[in-house]
């Protein structure tokens, strides 16, 4: 996230005893923050948020299945997703969570609640403008600390992505449709909506930047969470290790090869590139495979480490260049 | 209300226990005979719980819409997976359907659960909870503590989708 206090660091917000300022720090920016939150700002972290989730739900072959074969996605999956990781956080992690002391979850609970009974009226609190905002919220940082509590300093905690959205503005998860028309009107849910048909009680992601601020933004869930279990397939039976990658088109290739259903392009990239970031799948230049032996993985970690380094080379040069004009 | 749950409840007065959130198992039945099972999913043959007589398809999180107020002698609570104590809305969201449904002064909720690892279950904020819920209702829940689930043996706990899961605590609240 660009432009983020130091104290907002992942890292940083990572050490449970660092929970104080990172909330202060949280409420600050989100209190003072922009008026509104780009559609782009929220759908990309929560993509990501959803692929690590996944990265869970692939590893279990009776809820992978689950969710290969829904359309819809409702604030019922998303809750019974997040109890599941919790139970089956072993899976990602191939060690047993640690026995935590449950005050200190409290204590950071706790401490959010009271900062936030100073900065709103017990009227606001249970205001429907506020009280989900805040829920939401609430939820995102005790999910966050329980992971952190119970597996420290993971690479797998699927709340990163949503806890660092937090400071970028508040957001909320409705219950379906109604309650996202609710929130935002007619006009507006059909502006985001868009051509979309959107069926079943699917949950809507709204966000908006300071809490005062009336502009939101938002979107409906579709089939993305299962449109990844069923893309992670693909390549399970397609792209064999590092040796036999498929880039996006060639994905839409065999998905269309296999189905009359209309995808699109772009969402295919997008659920890849959400799925390779959380390190579901492997990429190279070439395209997208699964792992399937060790240098599978080694292969990506090489591809990437490429990148980072032409990266840090470019922002070298960036900084001489820089230096020229002071 | 709806009148067809309704009158399952309604057709077995001498019936004081639920369960809500059941999923497929049939705790609620084993330990407590004569008991009502209730899951927000419906009907299934693959689900044991769900083939009970007793059963009927309800959300918890709005169970006074599907039974009288004043009902129930015992509700009973098995790992909350979809709903629960996780935050300030949702607590008072279950809290508020005890208040209505248990009989008064007489009513006792049993809520069995894995401590720190269910995210809905977590005993410290359940105790938060109640006391400012009691505070706001003018309600007087009192809360108990057990960490040991031994006297239900050798019972296997399922999530709704029949995964296995252990709890370690039980959690008994008074009205």
């Amino acid at each position: 996230m660009e432009n983020q206090s130091p104290i907002l660091d992942i890292a940083f917000a990572r050490n449970v005893d660092n929970h104080r300022q990172v909330i202060d720090a949280l409420l600050t920016s989100a209190l003072s923050g922009k008026n509104h939150t780009k559609k782009d700002e929220l759908e990309n972290p929560f993509n990501y948020h959803l692929a690590d989730m996944n990265g869970f739900v692939i590893q279990d072959k009776g809820t992978h299945k689950k969710y290969t074969n829904t359309k819809t996605f409702t604030k019922s999956d998303y809750k019974y997703i997040e109890s599941f990781i919790f139970h089956n956080s072993r899976l990602q992690e191939k060690s047993d969570p640690i026995d935590f002391d449950g005050n200190q979850l409290l204590n950071v609970t706790d401490y959010f609640y009271e900062k936030i009974k100073s900065l709103f009226s017990k009227d606001e609190m249970k205001s429907e403008e506020y009280k989900y905002f805040i829920d939401t919220t609430y939820s995102t940082i005790d999910s966050f600390y329980q992971y952190e509590l119970m597996h420290p300093n993971s690479n797998y905690n699927p709340w990163s992505d949503v806890f660092m959205l937090c400071s970028n503005g508040y957001f909320l998860l409705c219950e379906d449709k109604d309650d996202l028309k609710g929130f935002i009107g007619n006009n507006y849910y059909k502006k985001i909506v868009g051509e979309k048909s959107v069926t079943g009680n699917n949950m809507g992601v709204l966000a908006k930047g300071a809490i005062k601020s009336n502009r939101l933004s938002g979107f409906i869930m579709d089939d993305r969470f299962s449109f990844q279990n069923v893309l992670f397939d693909l390549l399970q039976n397609n792209a064999k290790g590092h040796g036999s990658p498929l880039n996006s088109k060639q994905v839409l290739k065999v998905l269309t090869n296999k189905s009359r259903k209309q995808y699109h392009l772009k969402t295919i990239q997008l659920l890849l590139n959400s799925m390779k970031r959380t390190g579901i799948i492997g990429s190279s230049s070439q395209g997208y495979y699964s792992f399937h032996t060790i240098v599978d993985v080694e292969k990506s970690i090489d591809f990437h480490d490429a990148i980072r380094k032409g990266l840090s080379k470019t922002i070298e040069a960036l900084e001489s260049r820089r230096s020229k004009f002071i | 209300m709806n009148k067809l749950i309704a009158q399952v409840v309604v057709s077995k007065p001498d019936v004081r226990n639920i369960e809500i959130g059941a999923g497929c198992g049939e705790f609620g039945s084993q330990f407590y005979s004569e008991c009502f099972l209730t899951d927000l999913k419906t009907k299934s043959k693959d689900c044991l719980g769900s083939q009970a007589p007793l059963y009927f398809t309800a959300d918890a999180t709005k169970i006074s819409d599907f039974v009288p107020a004043n009902r129930f002698e015992l509700i009973i609570c098995c790992n909350p997976f979809q709903y629960g104590f996780k935050t300030p809305v949702e607590a008072f969201t279950i809290l508020e359907q005890f208040n209505k449904i248990l009989i008064a002064e007489k009513g006792i909720v049993r809520l069995i659960g894995r401590d720190k690892q269910n995210p809905n279950f977590n005993v410290g904020k359940i105790e938060r909870f109640i006391k400012e819920f009691n505070e706001e209702h003018n309600t007087k829940f009192k809360i108990t503590t057990k960490s040991d689930i031994s006297a239900y043996g050798n019972f296997i706990f399922t999530d709704h989708a029949g995964v296995q899961v252990h709890p370690n605590t039980e959690i008994i609240i008074s009205n």
